[in-house]
């Protein structure tokens, strides 16, 4: 007899099967994925660096076939961004060239030693707010290496590690908490990182900041590490939320440093 | 070729080179066009081993993609039986 309705035991019975397999791949996988974490960074660096050539290659294809007015107001527009770069290299030299004096008077000159890297894969490639670069333990860099940027920012530090690459997880990766210091009132603060290169800080409503203003990381060589970005208040909080962003963002990375 | 497995190369060049908001939907919707897509918590795995930060203490949670994936799918076994589409 033909019959046309679902056989419920057989089909429990097989679900439950399903489910043993699929509880122990999660388990395999877990135990493997564990073990050769650093091997995986380093069987996909070879695909990251053709990405990173395919890109390059069709951006200049691109660029070759736009048009002259896009070209024109781009320059401009980059022209306008050189500028205020400019404007504010000015500014940190200047900073810069008086805490180098302070230190040497204290004796306290910092000597720092930088390994450059290219970045491989940044977000929102990489799901977690970590950013691949294309040094390893081939060129000294070691887990816990702070990261800057190339004009002094300090944006992460080194997590993983394999012979080519290293994986470097930013502050502002969701939930990361690092302690700050806001330039204009020197207030410790908590920065807590939101993902995407921003953070959220809370601060007492009397202590004043303003847009633009520069978080710094503590210590004897503070750097940079955010700039304000937006500040909001509600009037039956004593607390601000003041939402500050790594300067530049963190989408056009291009190149790091690791401080060894 | 067998769209399950061009679908799983398809993810793969994803994770390797899209934005996660690309390569993750396609893993869920995976998930829910093939019956019983362990390639998913595979490729899960990769993401979670190649982006998530390493942690000192090793536990479940430091492949949280791969967790929730399997989980999706674990929930789907039971769930496939009751929405079968009758061609």
């Amino acid at each position: 007899m033909k019959t046309n309705y679902l056989q419920r035991n057989k089909s429990t019975r097989s679900n439950f099967k399903n489910a043993i397999i699929v509880i122990a791949v999660f388990i395999l996988g877990f135990l493997i994925f564990s073990i050769f974490k650093t091997r995986v960074l380093f069987s996909l660096s070879p695909l990251w660096n053709l990405k990173q050539t395919v890109l390059n290659e069709s951006s200049d294809l691109v660029s070759f076939f736009r048009s002259k007015n896009a070209l024109i107001d781009e320059n401009r527009f980059l022209k306008q961004q050189l500028l205020s770069q400019q404007s504010l290299l000015v500014s940190y030299n200047a900073l810069n060239q008086n805490y180098t004096t302070l230190l040497k008077d204290l004796g306290q000159l910092p000597k720092e030693v930088k390994i450059a890297a290219g970045v491989i894969t940044t977000p929102p490639q990489s799901i977690y707010d970590v950013l691949i670069i294309d040094a390893g333990k081939d060129k000294g860099v070691f887990n816990g290496s702070q990261v800057i940027l190339p004009f002094g920012a300090l944006i992460g530090s080194v997590t993983g590690i394999s012979e080519k690459t290293s994986q470097i997880t930013l502050y502002s990766s969701y939930g990361i908490k690092t302690e700050a210091i806001l330039e204009r009132t020197q207030t410790p603060v908590t920065l807590t990182g939101q993902g995407g290169g921003n953070y959220m800080i809370r601060v007492p409503r009397d202590i004043e900041v303003i847009k633009g203003d520069r978080i710094l990381s503590p210590g004897l060589n503070p750097r940079i590490l955010a700039t304000i970005e937006d500040i909001s208040a509600v009037s039956t909080d004593s607390f601000k939320r003041v939402q500050a962003q790594i300067p530049g963002g963190i989408y056009q990375i291009r190149f790091v440093y690791i401080l060894k | 070729m067998n769209p399950r497995i061009l679908y799983s190369v398809l993810i793969f060049l994803g994770l390797v080179a899209f934005p996660w908001w690309l390569y993750i939907p396609l893993i869920i919707i995976g998930t829910l066009i093939f019956p019983f897509f362990v390639e998913g918590i595979l490729f899960s795995f990769i993401i979670d081993a190649a982006y998530h930060p390493l942690q000192e203490s090793v536990s479940f949670l430091d492949f949280p993609l791969a967790l929730a994936i399997s989980l999706l799918i674990l929930f789907l076994l039971p769930l496939r039986e009751h929405i079968r589409i009758h061609a």
